[in-house]
């Protein structure tokens, strides 16, 4: 996919990543990368392997093979000490749920400067945790840092979050599902918020969702993963406007709209492999309308369709309808 | 005094009402989590309640549900009032409301076979001699579009939409008049959401069925109901068709909830 941007060496570039829980094959040869200040998204349902690939940019997972480069160094040549100081200082995580990544007996304030000590922060602590707090929208940042977490609501328990996570001025964020735990209205605003910080300080941000809603109009390109593969890759607005993989389209049909006026949604039919027993060939092809005997049984190769749109479908250009 | 219900009355026949929900008043301690909501809903219509966490839909819900004490107001099934049952009334009734909850793996009993499960409900609830309980967990399983052939499984051995499918099933096992669906899908995948919600809506159209429907998703609730109640820091805020208040919101409460719906269409053409 690299091929068709300047050569410009990317802030991340995975190449054929699989990732093994003992016998099982949850992440198989995926490949993605992600440039210095843009927002890249992962879309899948649970079990499609999205997290652990996020997680394996900072080597947080065992048997993994292929390659990742962070900022042109290979992680899986780094040494423990070089691993150390890109966790959370090179890249930093929020997760779904912010109550529990939290330490539940350590004033929040503490927490995040715990976070700056450990990566040799110099200046004046108590300041810096201020600023950082009020940078994420915390009212009253002096009184605030002293809040234990249950004394804040998951907005805000997400919000310290991330002033942590940007307490080393990251040059990668990963959000695994950040607002999935969270009311719709505060959904939003947290959105906003990580939209902010990638506008003002050019931190690149890997968004990891299910859901398609949260990408458009925030994300700049997309990865839609099906069962461990990418199935369509390509900018937001290409990949959503003209959906290429009967996956993706399927996908956009299922989601209930707003403005829906009547008429019967179709469903996707079956359910997600478990990954202990995946179909051979597309993975996808037992749900699949298109699918005929070449899908179950070689698996479909990356297509390029227009620029870095591409789909991993033999029948991409067919319609399903 | 708290705002107003907007709209146009959305209860034409009070004759009719399955479950009317008279200003009621649900408190903790100090905690006032339903604050004077009112809420009716007719046989075989499916009926929403949004609003966001802490808002005391839920506890709305298991006040309906006998679970939680009336504070004030009154509580009414088919004309009679949740006040004045005895334990008599309450088992009946209790064959009458019905409730699927959100986390389909956390509401289903661990030591318990799908068959078994639905066995137990239609033993208990039903008195039915096992051999006419073989034969109904069978249709039961068929009705929500589970194969009979699962019936051995253990909650741990399905997947969530199956087990959602199985939550339903034992909701369905005592022919209930009304099903409360407290997030039936949002703990599910996208490409599994949709097949559990026409799931709802055939059975609900297939068998006159009542729905009440508690969702954060707005986009859902506009799928599958007619009306809509907007509940905010324990209050009805907002009632009324689901075509009319999702085009015209008129409490800036919904014009909130409506504004935060992700939208996948914003960048397609």
């Amino acid at each position: 996919m690299s091929e068709t941007r300047p050569p410009m060496e990317p802030l991340v570039r995975v190449e054929d990543l699989c990732i093994d829980f003992g016998p099982v094959r949850v992440v198989d040869g995926l490949s993605f990368r992600i440039d210095a200040g843009e927002i890249v998204a992962l879309v899948g349902e649970s079990g499609c392997g999205k997290s652990v690939s996020a997680l394996a940019l900072a080597r947080l997972v065992h048997e993994l093979s292929g390659r990742i480069w962070f900022d042109g160094r290979d992680i899986l040549q780094m040494s423990g000490r070089e691993l150390c100081d890109l966790r959370g200082g090179e890249i930093a995580y929020i997760f779904q749920e912010p109550g529990s990544s939290l330490n539940p007996v350590v004033r929040v304030g503490d927490q995040i400067s715990e976070a700056l000590r450990l990566h040799r922060y110099r200046g004046n602590m108590r300041d810096e945790v201020i600023r950082l707090l009020d940078s994420v929208g915390i009212p009253e940042p002096e009184q605030r840092r002293r809040a234990f977490p249950h004394q804040m609501s998951g907005g805000q328990q997400q919000r310290v979050m991330i002033a942590m996570a940007l307490a080393c001025r990251p040059r990668l964020l990963v959000a695994d599902e950040p607002t999935t735990a969270l009311d719709v209205t505060v959904q939003v605003q947290i959105l906003d918020l990580l939209q902010k910080i990638q506008r003002e300080s050019g931190t690149a941000i890997l968004l990891i969702t299910h859901n398609l809603g949260l990408v458009a109009g925030r994300a700049d390109r997309i990865y839609v993963m099906y069962a461990g593969r990418v199935a369509e890759a390509g900018p937001v607005a290409s990949v959503l406007r003209s959906p290429r993989h009967p996956y993706t389209r399927a996908l956009l049909k299922a989601v209930p709209r707003l403005n829906s006026t009547g008429g019967r949604l179709p469903g996707i039919p079956g359910s997600v492999p478990p990954a202990d027993a995946m179909p051979p060939g597309c993975r996808f092809h037992p749900r699949c309308p298109l699918a005929d005997r070449r899908c179950a049984e070689v698996p479909p190769p990356a297509e390029t369709i227009e620029g870095e749109h591409c789909a991993a479908c033999y029948h991409w250009n067919k319609s399903d309808a | 005094m708290p705002p107003a219900i907007t709209g146009i009355n959305p209860m034409p026949d009070p004759e009719n009402r399955l479950l009317e929900i008279d200003a009621l008043h649900v408190r903790y301690k100090k905690i006032h989590a339903v604050d004077g909501a009112s809420v009716n809903i007719e046989p075989g219509e499916c009926v929403a309640l949004v609003g966001e966490s802490g808002c005391g839909k839920t506890s709305l819900c298991r006040a309906v549900l006998g679970l939680e004490r009336i504070s004030a107001g009154r509580v009414l099934f088919a004309g009679s009032s949740l006040n004045e049952f005895d334990a008599g009334d309450w088992k009946k009734y209790r064959n009458r409301v019905q409730m699927i909850f959100q986390d389909p793996g956390e509401s289903l009993n661990p030591r318990l076979t799908a068959g078994g499960m639905l066995s137990e409900v239609l033993k208990v609830r039903r008195g039915l001699p096992a051999p006419a309980r073989q034969a109904e967990t069978e249709r039961l399983l068929q009705t929500v579009g589970l194969d009979p052939a699962l019936a051995g499984r253990y909650p741990h051995e399905l997947s969530g939409g199956q087990k959602q499918r199985l939550g339903i099933a034992r909701a369905l096992a005592v022919n209930p008049d009304l099903i409360i669906a407290d997030e039936p899908v949002s703990a599910l995948d996208v490409s599994v959401q949709v097949q559990i919600l026409n799931l709802l809506l055939d059975i609900q159209t297939a068998r006159g069925l009542a729905l009440l429907l508690i969702a954060h998703d707005l986009a859902v609730v506009r799928y599958m109901c007619r009306r809509v109640y907007v509940m905010n820091r324990g209050q009805i805020v907002e009632s009324g068709m689901a075509a009319r208040i999702f085009s015209r919101p008129q409490h800036p409460f919904t014009r909130a909830l409506l504004d935060a719906v992700p939208d996948v269409d914003r960048c397609r053409g």
